[in-house]
């Protein structure tokens, strides 16, 4: 043994051994003797830091992906289609639809139905934009259709709702739900946008019909969601789904969109960051304030009536809800100056950071639906670090999202064929 | 020569299991264990507990806390191994590094203090 070397806690047990592991122990103390503890204390903390100071800026390297590469041009993209093929699974394999919703309809039995309308929605415009999918899209979106529609027939519009929704009675009679119907005209919509289908036409027109009714007897042209509960998420679907009929059936209801657009710039506006709200009465009063998990599909769907406003309130919540660091993306869910409630369909929040489920995964949305790359690809970032991803034979899925959360990123990557080819056929009737 | 070998293997991980924490190896240890958990949790497929994040109970039983806390910990398992495990390897390599040069430069001045006293003493 060398003079002065001893067993020390400077790492260097066993200093005498012979070759590699001595040779090794002893350079980590020299001649042995050890290093004073506040010196390896400096060290150690000083390693650390520069360790992180190079680490924590790359790590999003490892996740991200370009914004070209997630919304994959024209076509569809791999991403996309990995998430495509799982959903078609679900809906092509019984027993794995029935084991999804049950875990699904356990927490909350909206989920069942957006999970629904999100994959209509995605598939059309998957259909659009690679025609060699085009069969496989139309049966599927017939298929979730029809047994959409049966289930809300059998079971009624409150099998898709929250148990809440029976507390207290709608003010509309016979009641409705604007979710629901603006949700499956929207549905019933892409459908036709691809091919037309004379037996959905029919139940287009009819819900755009009960829905304008139901909006025009409120004081702000917003309808029920839930009892006395307006939702600028569902009224702006519904309004979504009404333009769409127009270019489908040659209707014009452009004053009566024009007429709610005034409303709700005048009535409906958040003063403090001049977003919608998300939720409001009949009569006009604001419940909540402006809301991640509402505003991003939101602008989405006034981007089919009046571009400019959309695109301003799309800003305006990147904004105020939009954060990155190193590289990731997320969404809050409440702007810094109004914080309001957590509910189920906001999902958790990570403390400190405020990143919320809900509008972060809308937020693709909102990002794709306006050409936001740098912020769709910090989100994309994120989900791949934090939504857990499980590749499996072609298909994905994200451990950390549900079936709906999949869905609303399916669609994130897919959309605009059917909102471009709305636009473009501005008037036409078929 | 295979049991030098394997003598050689356990004391090296020996040593390393009882690095102290503010040393290269304990913390190329620990990032080692971290690895190891990680990979454990991944292969017994907890990965899909992680559905609670979305309020979505991996059994559709809302009452299975079990899962709950499985989910949990892959969750914080995975943070560990992505942010926390990569810092220890390079704050390991670079303390590794700087022990070195620290220990080159004492050992530096113990040696010409030696030969000082070697050389006074006529040796």
């Amino acid at each position: 043994m060398i003079a002065g070397e001893h067993a020390s806690d400077a790492g260097t047990t066993g200093p005498g051994s012979a070759g590699p592991a001595g040779r090794a122990d002893r350079a980590l103390s020299g001649t042995g003797a050890a290093l004073p503890f506040r010196v390896r204390l400096g060290l150690a903390a000083a390693s650390l830091l520069v360790g992180a100071a190079i680490w924590f800026p790359s790590v999003h390297l490892f996740f991200g992906d370009d914004a070209e590469e997630i919304v994959g041009g024209r076509g569809v993209s791999p991403w996309a289609r990995a998430l495509a093929e799982r959903h078609l699974a679900l809906w092509e394999e019984p027993e794995l639809r029935a084991e999804e919703l049950r875990r699904m309809r356990a927490s909350n039995a909206e989920w069942d139905f957006m999970g629904r309308s999100f994959l209509v929605w995605s598939l059309g415009n998957m259909a659009l934009r690679d025609p060699p999918l085009r069969a496989r899209c139309l049966a599927v979106m017939d298929t979730i259709i029809d047994d959409t529609l049966l289930v809300e027939h059998e079971r009624g519009m409150f099998h898709f709702l929250m148990t809440y929704a029976t507390e207290r009675g709608f003010l509309a009679s016979p009641a409705r739900s604007l979710f629901i119907d603006g949700e499956i005209a929207l549905m019933l919509a892409h459908r036709r946008v691809v091919e037309e289908k004379p037996a959905y036409a029919a139940e287009h027109r009819e819900r755009v019909r009960v829905m304008i009714a139901q909006m025009e007897q409120s004081r702000v042209l917003c309808a029920e969601s839930y009892p006395d509960e307006c939702w600028m998420f569902c009224n702006s679907v519904a309004l979504a789904a009404i333009r769409m009929a127009d270019h489908l059936d040659g209707t014009d209801h452009s004053a009566f969109i024009g007429k709610w657009l005034a409303t709700v710039k005048a009535k409906l506006v958040h003063e403090g960051t001049g977003i919608l709200v998300s939720s409001l009465t009949v009569d006009g009063y604001h419940q909540d304030g402006p809301e991640g998990s509402s505003i991003w599909m939101a602008s989405h769907c006034l981007a089919l009536v009046d571009e400019e406003f959309a695109r301003d309130q799309y800003e305006r919540a990147r904004k105020e809800l939009g954060r990155d660091l190193c590289g990731f993306a997320w969404a809050r869910e409440w702007p810094p100056s109004c914080v309001g409630a957590q509910d189920i369909d906001s999902g958790p929040t990570v403390p400190l950071f405020e990143a919320n489920a809900g509008s972060s995964g809308l937020a693709f949305v909102g990002a794709a639906a306006f050409g936001d790359g740098d912020f769709l690809s910090g989100l994309h970032a994120s989900i791949e670090f934090a939504g857990f991803p499980l590749r499996r034979r072609g298909r994905l899925k994200y451990c950390a999202s549900n079936q709906v959360g999949d869905a609303v990123l399916l669609y994130a990557a897919v959309l605009g064929p059917v909102w471009e080819k709305v636009k473009a056929g501005r008037g036409e009737a078929r | 020569m295979r049991s030098q070998a394997m003598h050689t293997a356990l004391g090296f991980l020996k040593r390393t299991v009882r690095a102290p924490v503010l040393s290269s190896r304990g913390l190329a240890a620990r990032a080692a264990l971290i690895a190891v958990v990680y990979g454990v949790l991944h292969l017994v497929g907890l990965r899909e507990y992680t559905s609670i994040l979305s309020g979505t109970l991996p059994t559709g039983d809302p009452n299975d806390y079990l899962a709950m806390v499985l989910g949990v910990a892959y969750v914080l398992v995975h943070l560990a191994f992505f942010l926390v495990a990569p810092v220890l390897v390079l704050a390991a390599g670079m303390l590794y590094g700087l022990e070195y040069l620290l220990a080159r430069s004492r050992s530096g001045e113990r040696g010409g203090r030696g030969d000082d006293r070697t050389n006074g003493s006529g040796a």
